[in-house]
């Protein structure tokens, strides 16, 4: 039931999240942050049930950090999101099963060029400008493809994801009130609560 | 080129090197050999022939406020229809500086947290500072994501307090933490939800939050037929914990209650009358 959405923009990637964690019929948290800080220029943003969103970040997030500290410390968007889809891919015929979560990956390189990547549970990787994860997908991506445009600006891009946000409160049969949004620039990650 | 196995990464592999290295005396349970055949009457095991399906209701609530973190719980198990115990601690002390609840299965909960208050031990000894509220609830998150599949049935909350302050996770069978304000746990939290929204601010005084805490308990026992007997209170705060009541009857709560507003609490507030 994560809402998770992003844009990329000329110069910049954003992802938005909803904050509640729900169990059965109650909303236990309506705070909890579903973006994953991989460095100071990228972001992941996962959706999926009870630990797995956790456990994967964490799984993803550890390693993350280990490769680049084998490898000399840096690693583009590129090379990230094909690791992170090699991590699902090795997964799907284990014998724990897939890791049962979605997932957003955006950032900037140090050159800044801006990419958002679209990743599965089963390890399918696609590079989008825009898109969204879970139930946000039919309420979004109409809106999302009517609204963008190449080459966006920053603001541009914020006020997208307002009314993204808007819709899922207008339309959406689950109340999500909070919404966390992750702006992903060259000067870093910006972080807003809406 | 990179070369690592993902296989030895992962919560659960950890978990399991730790655990034959260190905790020798605390033998991890078997899986019973036996499928008990279902009677019929009070002792019939409900679910069927499971023996991992026990019902069981529970109020449990804890929440930050300014003088530390409040816990208050109920004290009554059922099996069914058939009520075990009222009598139930469902507080569980796990050393002087951390608490956990109990709701779910009791028996996962009272190996589990007795596990985690040998670890925090044994982390003490060898390291020479206390494990703190965040590494504890992590280290029972690594163990519930390994058992992910085999029943266990957890939905408990640590609250303690370390050099950073008081915290309060939530922890449950699926591997799930989380860091919060406010959680209530078990069959009557809808109702404890309830009265604790309503009233709760982060600058009550103590005396407030342990009546809000008795209050919430309260009007989950009196909704929830899986809920009741008495209500227990724990305070933690930045020397350890400290058990505020052991024991306050909810039905004594019922009619105090009741009286403050005028009533006399037998339920008849409608005045229905048939004839």
């Amino acid at each position: 039931m994560d809402s998770i959405f992003g844009l990329q923009g000329g110069d910049f990637v954003i992802i938005a999240c909803d904050g509640s964690i729900a169990h059965s019929i109650l909303k236990i948290k309506e705070t909890e942050d579903k973006i994953l800080k991989l460095d100071d220029h990228k972001i992941f943003g996962i959706s999926g049930e009870g630990a797995d969103r956790n456990s994967f970040g964490e799984l993803v997030h550890k390693n993350h950090s280990l490769i680049r500290y084998k490898t000399g410390g840096y690693m583009n968007l590129q090379e990230t999101a094909h690791f992170v889809r090699s991590m699902y891919a090795q997964a799907i015929r284990s014998r724990d099963g897939p890791h049962q979560c979605n997932g957003l990956l955006g950032g900037v390189d140090s050159d800044g060029t801006p990419s958002l990547y679209w990743l599965d549970y089963l390890g399918s990787l696609q590079k989008i400008t825009r898109g969204a994860q879970g139930y946000a997908n039919y309420f979004l991506l109409g809106l999302l493809d009517n609204q963008y445009k190449p080459n966006l600006t920053k603001e541009e891009g914020i006020e997208i994801i307002k009314k993204c946000i808007k819709e899922l409160q207008t339309r959406f049969l689950i109340a999500q009130n909070k919404f966390i949004v992750k702006i992903v620039t060259k000067q870093g990650i910006e972080v807003i609560t809406i | 080129m990179i070369d690592f196995d993902p296989s030895t990464f992962g919560l659960a592999h950890t978990y399991q090197k730790e655990d034959k290295d260190e905790i020798n005396t605390l033998a991890l349970p078997s899986a019973p050999q036996v499928i008990y055949k279902t009677l019929n009457g009070p002792t019939q095991i409900s679910g069927g022939n499971k023996l991992n399906n026990f019902k069981h209701g529970t109020t449990t609530l804890g929440f930050v406020f300014k003088e530390g973190i409040l816990l208050a719980v109920d004290s009554r198990a059922s099996m069914g229809s058939f009520l075990s115990s009222e009598q139930v601690r469902k507080v569980i002390e796990i050393n002087e500086y951390l608490l956990g609840t109990m709701a779910g299965g009791a028996a996962d909960c009272q190996y589990w947290l007795a596990y985690l208050a040998n670890h925090c031990r044994t982390y003490e000894l060898k390291n020479g500072s206390k494990l703190s509220v965040a590494a504890a609830s992590k280290f029972l998150q690594g163990i519930l994501i390994g058992y992910r599949n085999s029943g266990l049935s957890m939905g408990c909350m640590i609250a303690g307090t370390d050099t950073t302050g008081q915290h309060l996770y939530y922890i449950d069978n699926d591997g799930m933490r989380l860091k919060g304000d406010i959680f209530s746990v078990g069959s009557g939290s809808t109702y404890a939800y309830g009265v604790l929204d309503n009233h709760y601010r982060y600058d009550l005084s103590l005396d407030e939050a342990v009546e809000l805490g008795i209050r919430a308990i309260y009007h989950a026992t009196h909704r929830d037929t899986a809920s009741g007997g008495v209500v227990r209170v724990y305070h933690i705060h930045q020397d350890g914990w400290t058990k505020v009541h052991d024991g306050i009857d909810v039905v004594d709560l019922h009619y105090r209650f009741a009286q403050q507003k005028g009533l006399v609490g037998d339920g008849d507030e409608a005045k229905q009358r048939l004839f």
